[in-house]
């Protein structure tokens, strides 16, 4: 049981992370992104072929995040200088390449079969009896850190300035800000982090292949996003517990209604996750928590104590 | 100051600005007036970079500044509001406002996270800068208020507040008075007047005579897409073309 609590708890952090970047791109600046799941399976290959190839985890994980980053910084890059709209088909479509290519060029990624064998940083020195416990501990630690991180980012100007652009783009751009070079740093940013999800979802397992990276991954995101209240990083990281409670939870109906199977059961999950998000919709539009906005009395006063985190 | 030359500005087949030529001089508020459909807002468009103009060439300040982004134009001084107000409705007015300051490293995604105590060293001193502005019109009680909350009067007092954030040396004003009561257009009045008094220059687009006679140094009247007359506001409305411009607009 706490092994099953473990594993579930690293996959949570997983989640948390890809929400994160979502609600960078999308959440604060209102940037779609349809293809997040590429963004992780991308992430998820670059550290595993590096890892594969002699290269220690850390230095791995930084060429992933780069990766990730450029490609997120291009393809907004790329859509905004066609037309502004553009971005979800971009999205979409890398999505779509990024699986086409795991899939077939065997060479690189072994294909259907996946990359097995992905050795899991420091494991002679935790060793195996502890290791998950260990990489849990480490996820929630990453988590933290992308969090708090976001969580500065969010409350200085540079945050107030994404959500300005996700307001109205040309108000924005007429106050003085680069909207473009803004649009196109939240976007990397979100595919760094994307990247940092990915790579713990190829050391969680020691095994990728192209299955794990599926438009679900994708749609859990921005359900995680949208229950937890767009723009609010605290919010998500509830959404996204929420929604593996619900996931989890009902795993166990099977124990209690015998007449399930299955396939039946894995129905109801999602039926489950849906219904749970059209009531949050219903009665709580907004989302569970609000983003964060400054006030004026609690902004004057940045001398006195540091801020209480109230939202 | 400000110098068109030649603009030109089409919208399919319907030609909103034609081959337009008009000096705002510093120093000055010029009033732009015209029957709805002349092409004010397309012209302000086009200075401030929100429409790139199919011909002809402006200057700001002796730099071509034809077709440059909004935001270069807003580093050099140059303000707006828009005839529709756009507020940044999730943002607090005070949000409003500080996204126009200049922090020192507006732009970075680093600063904020790591060198933290400076960039809310700036909030600050930029929170109380924009307080002012606020209370300037009569909007300050409402700071932490999103700007979806307000009326529409109160959302063009918040606009013009924002625009004179950015420290701007010349300020497009479209129709700031429209929908804003009676009081409060006397206190537009005010803040602009004590503002060029400050040496901030305005270009202003109104349908309100009262305002316009209260502020204008010189009026630009427009018609169907390029300048038909200026002088004092005075010789414009006694001028019989301006009248008939005007009667033709209506039809
Ligand atoms: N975005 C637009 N698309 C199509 N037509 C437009 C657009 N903006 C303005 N026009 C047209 O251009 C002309 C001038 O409009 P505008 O500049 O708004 O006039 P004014 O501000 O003087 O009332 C009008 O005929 C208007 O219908
Ligand atoms: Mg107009």
């Amino acid at each position: 049981m706490i092994a099953y609590l473990v594993t579930i708890a690293t996959l949570v952090s997983i989640a948390v992370l890809i929400a994160m970047a979502l609600n960078v791109q999308w959440g604060m600046c209102g940037m779609v992104n349809f293809g997040l799941a590429g963004f992780v399976a991308l992430g998820a290959y670059t550290t595993a072929i590096l890892t594969l190839a002699g290269w220690p985890a850390l230095f791995a994980v930084a060429a992933s995040v780069v990766v990730c980053a450029v490609m997120g910084g291009l393809l907004s890059l790329i859509s905004m200088r066609l037309s502004e709209d553009y971005l979800a088909i971009v999205t979409l479509g890398f999505g779509e390449i990024v699986r086409l290519v795991t899939l077939n060029e065997g060479w690189l990624t072994g294909g259907a079969l996946g990359l097995p064998g992905i050795p899991r940083p420091l494991v002679e020195t935790i060793g195996s009896e502890n290791y998950e416990t260990a990489f849990l501990a480490g996820a929630v630690l990453i988590v933290a850190i992308v969090y708090f991180g976001l969580e500065r980012l969010t409350r200085s100007p540079v945050g107030a300035a994404l959500r300005a652009v996700r307001d109205d783009d040309l108000v924005a751009s007429s106050l003085g800000r680069n909207v473009l070079l803004l649009r196109v740093k939240a976007f990397a940013l979100g595919g760094g982090i994307t990247a940092i999800a990915g790579s713990l979802q190829a050391f969680q397992f020691s095994y990728i292949d192209p299955s794990q990276f599926t438009a679900i991954m994708t749609a859990y995101a921005f359900m995680a996003v949208i229950a937890g209240g767009r723009g609010s990083h605290r919010g998500l990281i509830l959404g996204a517990c929420s929604i593996m409670f619900l996931l989890e939870a009902s795993r166990f109906l099977k124990d209690v209604i015998e007449v399930l199977d299955n396939a039946q059961i894995a129905a109801i999950r999602l039926i489950l996750i849906g219904a749970g998000l059209i009531l949050l919709l219903i009665f709580r539009p907004q989302g569970l928590m609000r983003e964060y906005r400054l006030s004026a009395p609690r902004a004057t006063a940045a001398t006195a104590p540091p801020p209480t985190g109230k939202e | 100051m400000l110098t068109i030359v030649d603009v030109g500005k089409r919208f399919g087949g319907v030609s909103a600005l034609d081959k337009c030529s008009v000096e705002f001089e510093s120093g000055k508020i010029t009033a732009v007036i015209g029957p709805n459909g002349a092409g004010k807002s397309t012209l302000l468009n086009c200075i401030s970079g929100a429409l790139v103009p199919d011909s002809g060439s402006i200057r700001l300040f002796d730099d071509d500044v034809t077709g440059a982004k909004p935001h270069i134009l807003a580093r050099k001084g140059l303000a707006r509001t828009f005839q529709i107000s756009r507020e940044l409705s999730s943002l607090t007015l005070l949000e409003n406002l500080l996204l126009a300051d200049r922090p020192s490293d507006p732009m970075s995604f680093f600063a904020p996270v790591f060198r933290r105590a400076r960039v809310l060293d700036e909030q600050a001193e930029a929170v109380n800068r924009a307080m002012g502005l606020l209370r300037r019109v009569g909007l300050d009680r409402l700071a932490d208020e999103t700007a979806s909350a307000l009326s529409g009067g109160q959302k063009k007092l918040l606009e013009l507040s924002r625009a004179l954030m950015l420290k701007p040396r010349v300020v497009l004003l479209d129709e700031p008075a429209a929908g804003v009561a009676p009081p409060m257009v006397k206190v537009l009045i005010e803040v602009i007047r004590d503002l060029h008094a400050e040496g901030v220059d305005f270009v202003l687009v109104e349908h309100n005579m009262d305002m316009v006679a209260a502020l204008s140094d010189e009026v630009v009247v427009m018609a169907e897409g390029t300048p038909l007359m200026r002088g004092d506001f005075k010789a414009v409305t006694t001028d019989a073309r301006v009248a008939e411009a005007y009667l033709g607009g209506v039809v």
